[in-house]
């Protein structure tokens, strides 16, 4: 009998979801049968063996959930969720292909002839920390995304090829974490370090470059993008930070994907209000690390969406509110006119509270730690395809 | 009297320790579906073992690979090792006259391997998710030490078998209780455990493990359950009488105390969100530590005149 | 414990240790120096406790893996580029360090070896952790608490004069706000 089949048979699929702008109804799906099979979804691309993207194709975000794929290990299967009714049907088949032993051996090999591609993958969200510091900064100008649009078109094909056209990564003239402004147009860094000047460096990482941090002291710049591909992120939006130690020096927002005119999931639902807050308290609770009422939120959302009793609603409400841990964690986080994050995680609870702009966010990112960053994102109940309709 | 087992006893530690820990993940893969509404599975653990083992493992960008493997394997031997001086009734596998500092040492080893596996991946989220567990041991390990002591001050003695002995009559839970409380966070702090999961936070696309696929992740993983199963069994020596109960043979009292412990910390880490290694900061020396001090005073005193 | 496996034990324990001590200065990264360092101080603990000192041996362990750690953690911040991924070497003037730990590690040998050791007739105690906490803290009491003072007195000072917040950039120069204000706040809000 071949173990590695009877094993694989077995392996529990690890979704790890990405949303595209306007793919809010989509993602609500996803989220459903990921919830309703029991499957745990994946933090990071590689504890994932499912890539889900859900929502309409969006090529601005083609190469960070291109780098998701290429950073998760076999076995695994991509998959694209377009439209919310086609969610259950979609991820079925992604689980028997998943599954399916043939079709996972080509998996591994396909990953073992390019060992270049495995190594230089991470998992930090679009992939990875942009290890490019210094004045050595390599990233190619944006322009060539519409190389990507048949991206769109995979549906568990990989294109590590694509990688390759990305060349020419010219040193930029000057040292960009002084001005981290200057190219409103840079979506991501490549951190292929090959033309570095002379030195051997590790991998060819170059090092860090330094400034003063909030103490005074002269400490490492690192530059990580939070976003796109994150689960439990707002769909398009990417925060380029500059991190000294985890502390967030600077913070610089580009939304990915906006640009099209998308149906508006708010008109197709009986109480878009309650459904956005349910969903916005889910992902915060989901982010502060508690599973099981971000879970509940979840199950609540998806009642609501379809506009049925929801009779779990009055105890989770009671329980997130009162709970002491949760006002450790969320106090103090994000503060803006006067409310933090709990404050407006308990008017999601009280049924009030518009979601805020996402222009909000370097301000209040900048002299945070990493481990605020993303409360702060979640705790701001951002509503991006709400903009698209309002804006488009 | 507790008596060292045969040297076949050290081969079977491990078997039983696995056994508990499969339990317990069984147990939180069942309080999950039911939050979730999905259909139980018992055999979850199991089948997310079998799927890390046909896994790719992963490799990242200039690794430390040597550090980063080690520290895996670092945590699952450490976990085992630990339960060497916990007594399953009147078995031990190594009767040491140092028990309790023993198991301390190796609880200890989780601050290496956790910071190892966040470094030795060159990645940015796993890199600050080890230095968070290195904070989070700062926060836990001294009120852990005090609540320790505090056990040991009541038995007069380091030796596991002389401190089950000395609750003969009175559990020390009874006249221990902030100690027994205290013990029961650190153990969840130090197998960073809901909820003192930061190094392993979502905010963080998983913290440590954010690189680790496949059997490295198995082994890391396996070894933070094995851990969390080794703090549970050694509140039952310290704090729950060990073997002493009425009717059943002492093994028996053993196991079904240790079942009782581990499934109320899996129950309580599900309870709560992420406890936050800043805001845990203040909370442990503010509050924690003062508390094991008097109540290690208050054994002391108890002892000493009573 | 048969003498033979006490000597193989102390032998492999005492070979490591010297090794992993030599790694130290042959590995290029602080990471993997400073681990090697906590492996030579494992193998050393290990010969402590062949000498019926299990107490000692344990705690040398419990107090370098915590130590380490923490010595990891502040070379690495003080190093040039705290990723630590450049390679780089561990010695400084190495024909001087060299000269002196080799000059060092025969002197002591000598000595180890010429002295004449006084050898008891006295029987083993039987508990050495219980003689061990009576040697330190029996007639020496007053001695080890005024020690536990200065150091805990040593620490408090060091971390004062290292601050260059006080409590009325916290609290305001009235000491009014009833929340500090602070780059991280704390669980307690205090």
């Amino acid at each position: 009998m071949d173990l590695t089949a009877w094993l694989l048979r077995r392996t529990p699929p690890r979704p790890f979801v990405v949303a595209t702008p306007g793919g809010t109804l989509a993602r609500f799906a996803v989220e459903r049968v990921v919830r309703e099979r029991g499957w745990w979804a994946a933090t990071s691309p590689a504890e994932a063996n499912m890539l889900v993207v859900a929502g309409p194709p969006a090529p601005g975000l083609d190469t960070h959930i291109d780098r998701v794929w290429d950073a998760m290990p076999a076995p695994r299967v991509r998959t694209h969720v377009r439209a919310a009714a086609e969610a259950s049907a979609v991820l079925v088949a992604a689980v028997a292909q998943l599954h399916d032993r043939v079709r996972q051996q080509g998996e591994t090999k396909r990953r073992a002839v390019e060992p270049d591609e495995q190594v230089h993958e991470m998992s930090c969200g679009s992939a990875m920390p942009d290890m490019d510091h210094g004045g050595h900064d390599q990233h190619q100008s944006h322009g060539d995304h519409h190389e990507h649009e048949n991206h769109q078109e995979h549906n568990g094909h990989e294109h590590h090829d694509e990688h390759q056209q990305h060349g020419g990564h010219e040193p930029d003239s000057g040292p960009e974490h002084n001005n981290p402004g200057h190219d409103g147009n840079h979506g991501h860094d490549m951190h292929h370090g090959h033309d570095m000047s002379g030195m051997e460096m590790p991998g060819g990482i170059p090092l860090a470059d330094r400034a003063a941090d909030r103490d005074g002291l002269m400490l490492d710049v690192l530059r990580v993008p939070l976003g796109p591909a994150l689960p439990d992120w707002p769909a398009g939006l990417v925060v380029h930070t500059v991190l000294q130690g985890d502390v967030v020096q600077e913070a610089r927002i580009e939304l990915l994907g906006h640009s099209g005119h998308h149906a508006a999931w708010r008109d197709e639902v009986v109480d878009p209000a309650l459904v956005h807050r349910l969903d916005s308290a889910a992902r915060l609770l989901a982010i502060a690390g508690w599973q099981d009422a971000s879970t509940t939120a979840r199950r609540l959302r998806d009642e609501a969406l379809v506009g049925s009793r929801m009779p779990g609603l009055d105890r989770w409400t009671r329980q997130v509110r009162r709970s002491r841990t949760l006002r450790w964690s969320l106090a103090g986080v994000g503060e803006y006119e006067g409310t933090d994050a709990l404050d407006r995680l308990r008017h999601w609870l009280d049924g009030h509270g518009e979601p805020l702009p996402p222009e909000l966010l370097p301000d209040l990112l900048v002299g945070t730690e990493l481990a605020a960053a993303r409360l702060i994102v979640a705790g701001l109940g951002l509503d991006l395809d709400q903009r698209v309709h309002t804006h488009g | 009297m507790v008596e060292q087992t045969p040297w076949w006893g050290g081969l079977l530690l491990p078997l039983v320790l696995v056994v508990f820990a499969l339990a317990a993940a069984s147990f939180d893969s069942v309080l999950a579906a039911k939050a979730a509404g999905a259909p139980r599975d018992f055999a979850r653990p199991l089948r997310s073992a079998a799927g890390l083992l046909v896994q790719q493992r992963r490799g990242t960008l200039a690794a430390d690979s040597l550090l980063w493997r080690a520290g895996g394997v670092a945590l699952l031997i450490a976990a085992v090792l630990a339960s060497a001086a916990t007594p399953l009734g009147d078995w031990v596998v190594g009767d040491m006259s140092v028990g309790v500092v023993w198991f301390n040492a190796m609880e200890v080893v989780a601050w290496a391997a956790v910071w190892l596996v966040g470094w030795g991946a060159n990645s940015a989220f796993g890199l600050v998710a080890g230095y968070r567990f290195v904070a989070q041991g700062l926060a836990y390990e001294l009120p852990h030490m005090f609540a320790l002591i505090t056990a040991a001050v009541g038995a007069g003695s380091l030796r596991i078998g002389d401190i089950v002995a000395a609750q003969d009559g009175l559990w020390f839970v009874v006249w221990m209780p902030v100690a027994f409380v205290v013990y029961l966070l650190s153990v969840l702090g130090m197998a960073f455990f809901r909820p003192f999961d930061q190094a392993t936070g979502a905010d963080a696309a998983g913290g440590v493990l954010a690189e680790l696929s496949g059997v490295d992740r198995l082994v890391f993983v396996a070894g933070r359950w094995l851990l969390l199963v080794s703090g549970a069994a050694m509140a039952v020596p310290l704090f729950l009488g060990g073997g002493h109960g009425p009717l059943l043979p002492g093994w028996t009292w053993s196991l079904v105390k240790t079942a009782a412990v581990l499934a109320l910390l899996v129950w309580a880490g599900r309870r709560f969100p992420t406890i936050r290694v800043d805001r845990l900061q203040e909370i442990a020396w503010m509050v924690l530590i003062p508390a094991t001090l008097l109540q290690a005073l208050f054994v002391s005193v108890v002892v000493v005149w009573g | 414990m048969i003498p033979v496996w006490r000597d193989v034990l102390f032998w492999v324990c005492a070979v490591l240790a010297v090794v992993t001590g030599i790694a130290v200065f042959r590995v290029d990264s602080m990471a993997r120096a400073t681990f090697a360092l906590l492996a030579s101080f494992v193998f050393a603990a290990g010969t402590v406790m062949l000498l019926d000192l299990p107490y000692l041996g344990v705690l040398v362990i419990l107090m370098m893996i915590m130590e380490m750690v923490v010595m990891a953690v502040f070379m690495i911040m003080y190093m040039m580029n705290p990723a630590g991924l450049m390679p780089m070497t561990m010695v400084h003037n190495p024909k001087g360090s060299l000269a002196i730990a080799v000059g060092t590690f025969v002197l002591l040998a000598t000595g180890v070896l010429l002295v004449p050791w006084p050898s008891s007739q006295a029987p083993k105690p039987e508990d050495p952790t219980m003689q061990l906490g009576e040697a330190l803290m029996g007639d020496k009491m007053l001695v080890m608490i005024v020690l536990g003072l200065a150091l805990f007195a040593t620490m408090v000072a060091t971390v004062v004069l290292a601050t260059h917040r006080g409590r009325y950039d916290r609290y305001g120069d009235r000491l009014e706000r009833k929340r500090p204000q602070d780059p991280s706040r704390g669980g307690l809000g205090r």
